[in-house]
């Protein structure tokens, strides 16, 4: 896999974010974490992302509203929802925005690699 | 030694207990003045004959009749409530009186004589004079027996057996008195000249009746400390202007209207206590009403408090778990590579140290909020502490028809403890009781605290009940968290109360009761050695 693809991971909380970003990169994919959904929209790395892995729940731009907004501005990057709290309502309304997964924390690590590589099928035919 | 004995109970919103209020003095003093008036307007009209008005009288004696055994049966009912003998007293002086009006009314000349019913000239007059000098003799002796303001001389054995007991003896009364009138109709004293006019000797009827009005409402005004005493004293004035329309201004005539305005009061007499007693019952029932749903919002917000905590909880400790996991996944895949990245496994592990201790201080805050209640332990007298807890659940145990008893060993060691929270303990050990004899029939609904010492300077409180008792299979769980056996319970209480003893230093634990039942235990250490809890700095 090319070395120039990224997966970002945008957590509020520390250390889940860098166990997710360290969990990434043992598997062999190049890993950025973000704090927040802004921190991530200003850091230039949009481009060269192929998937993204965020909280639902974060101080100002939650997850689901990152990925809404993305779509929004024509520039959708495939993304796994992740949370400690799952709940029906948001599992529907993520499903409902075009969120490829939604998975609860602590999450399997094959169930995430599962999910990275079908947002990267998903993200194939995406012109990088 | 242990001293077994009944709660005193002082009953606070019974009738016969509560102190009249202001504006209840104020409504008896207007009732005396229009009674007064009515009987100024009455006097110079009362001598006038209202002949063939004998029709009215079946009337008259059924409501009459009617009004005195409902107004007895309610006082029965207080009997059985506040097992007062001054109560059960006054309910045979009104059954009594109400009875006594069926034989007045069918041997009253020509008001039954379609019936063939022929009694003596002076069989009416003999049984008028037992009923108007029965009653009040009877309202003397529930005002030289009722209780002062705590001491109930209260009654001992069963009361079911005293009410059935009361009824018939008073029954047999009634009946006795009236075969013996018209079987001895020569024999009776010469009331009646003739169907309508008195002899001068009847004369002595009214005179007693009069003392004895007179009498009663003296102790009454002296001993009077309850509603009941103050309707009671409107009852007496008004049987006292009964008497004097009946016997003096009316000089006796029957039908006249001074004696049908003398009837008009007896039947306001009659309706006084019924009156009160309806209209208190439906006060109090609206009392109980508004507490019951007031204690239902208490205990929806109660849960919403818990649902809030356990929430709490849950977010805080479940965030450092998941990277705990997730950060243990990533340092195991690291490992598992052809050349393990040890700098990467190393952060993995430091990140999960951190997570850990993230975890622990999330415990230790949630320990010190609930510590800051346990701070204030001071000495504890346990009987003083049960006594108040008794005392605040009386209502529900009176509402769910529940003996309450006690056998309190006296001069127990003090307990070091917060009052607060062994307070919460007792009342949920003793509303689980309540609880527990809900659906018990057949068998009486005892709850039974009893208290005393035991080596090595510790105090045992247990809480009896008569209920089904605790299922041997889930006399494990009760005090697990989220367990009940309630259908609207969270299953929170006795695992607090748990966590409370033992925090204390004492034990909880569940037995079966005998015959029937469960009896929950708990120890307390005394003052001399009492540990403080878990985590908390020995001083």
């Amino acid at each position: 896999m090319s070395a120039n693809l990224l997966i970002a991971v945008v957590d509020d909380d520390d250390s889940a974010r860098e166990a997710a970003v360290s969990l990434v990169r043992a598997m062999g994919f190049a890993a950025s974490g973000f704090r927040s959904a802004a921190e991530f929209l200003d850091s230039g790395e949009m481009a060269r992302t192929v998937c993204l892995i965020t909280d639902v729940r974060m101080p100002g731009m939650g997850g689901l509203d990152l990925h809404r907004h993305l779509v929004a501005s024509g520039t959708p990057i495939p993304t796994i929802l992740v949370t400690a709290f799952p709940d029906e309502t948001t599992r529907a309304r993520a499903l409902k925005a075009g969120v490829g997964s939604y998975l609860a924390k602590p999450f399997e690590p094959d169930e995430l690699l599962g999910c990275i590589r079908s947002a990267f099928a998903q993200g194939t035919g995406r012109p990088s | 030694m242990r001293s077994p004995r009944r709660v005193q109970g002082d009953h606070p919103f019974l009738l016969s207990t509560s102190p009249p209020s202001r504006n209840q003095e104020r409504l008896a003093v207007c009732v005396l003045v229009v009674l007064v008036v009515e009987l100024l307007v009455t006097m110079p009209f009362a001598r006038i004959p209202l002949t063939g008005t004998e029709v009215l009288l079946p009337a008259y004696g059924a409501a009459i009749l009617l009004i005195e055994l409902i107004t007895s049966a309610l006082l029965l009912a207080l009997f059985s409530v506040q097992q007062s003998r001054a109560v059960l007293v006054l309910a045979i002086g009104y059954l009594f009186s109400g009875l006594m009006v069926v034989p007045w009314m069918l041997t009253f000349p020509d008001v039954f004589d379609a019936l063939g019913l022929d009694a003596g000239l002076q069989a009416t007059a003999s049984i008028a004079a037992l009923r108007r000098l029965g009653f009040p003799l009877f309202v003397l002796a529930y005002a030289l027996s009722k209780d002062g303001a705590t001491s109930a001389p209260r009654f001992q054995g069963s009361v079911r057996k005293a009410i059935v007991g009361s009824v018939a003896g008073t029954l047999a009364a009634a009946g006795g008195l009236t075969w013996f009138i018209l079987a001895n109709d020569d024999s009776l004293p010469n009331f009646m000249r003739n169907a309508r006019n008195v002899t001068d000797l009847w004369l002595y009827v009214p005179t007693m009746a009069v003392f004895l009005y007179l009498t009663a409402l003296a102790v009454l005004f002296v001993r009077r400390r309850s509603v009941l005493d103050l309707w009671l004293m409107v009852v007496l004035c008004t049987l006292l202007i009964e008497i004097i329309l009946l016997s003096y201004i009316s000089a006796g005539i029957r039908l006249s209207v001074g004696w049908w305005g003398g009837r008009s009061y007896g039947l306001a007499s009659a309706s006084i206590v019924l009156l009160v007693l309806l209209s208190e019952s439906t006060t109090l029932y609206a009392r109980v009403a508004r507490s019951v749903s007031a204690e239902r919002r208490a205990r929806e917000t109660r849960l919403t408090a818990m649902e809030a905590l356990s929430a709490l909880i849950a977010h805080e400790i479940n965030q450092p778990l998941a990277s705990m996991v997730t950060n243990a996944a990533a340092g195991l895949r690291w490992l598992e590579k052809k050349d393990p990245d040890l700098g990467e496994v190393q952060a993995a592990l430091k990140r999960i140290v951190n997570d850990g201790h993230r975890a622990g201080t999330v415990i230790e805050s949630i320990r010190t909020m609930f510590k800051k209640d346990t701070r204030d332990r001071v000495p504890l007298d346990v009987n003083q502490l049960i006594e108040e807890v008794l005392g605040r659940c009386r209502d529900d145990a009176r509402l769910g028809r529940v003996t309450v008893e006690t056998a309190l060993e006296p001069g127990l060691p003090t307990v070091t403890g917060n009052p607060i929270q062994l307070q919460q303990v007792l009342s949920n050990l003793v509303s689980n009781a309540i609880d527990a004899m809900c659906p018990v029939t057949g068998r009486a609904r005892v709850l039974r605290v009893t208290s005393r010492s035991q080596v090595p300077g510790e105090v045992m409180v247990s809480v009896e009940d008569s209920g089904s008792g605790v299922d041997p299979e889930l006399r494990g769980r009760i005090f697990e968290p989220f367990f009940t056996t309630k259908p609207d319970g969270m299953g929170m209480g006795l695992m607090f109360c748990r966590l409370i003893i033992e925090s204390g230093g004492g034990r909880l634990w569940a037995d079966d009761n005998v015959p029937h039942g469960a009896v929950f235990r708990f120890t307390l250490p005394g003052s001399d050695d009492g540990v403080w809890p878990v985590g908390e700095q020995a001083r």
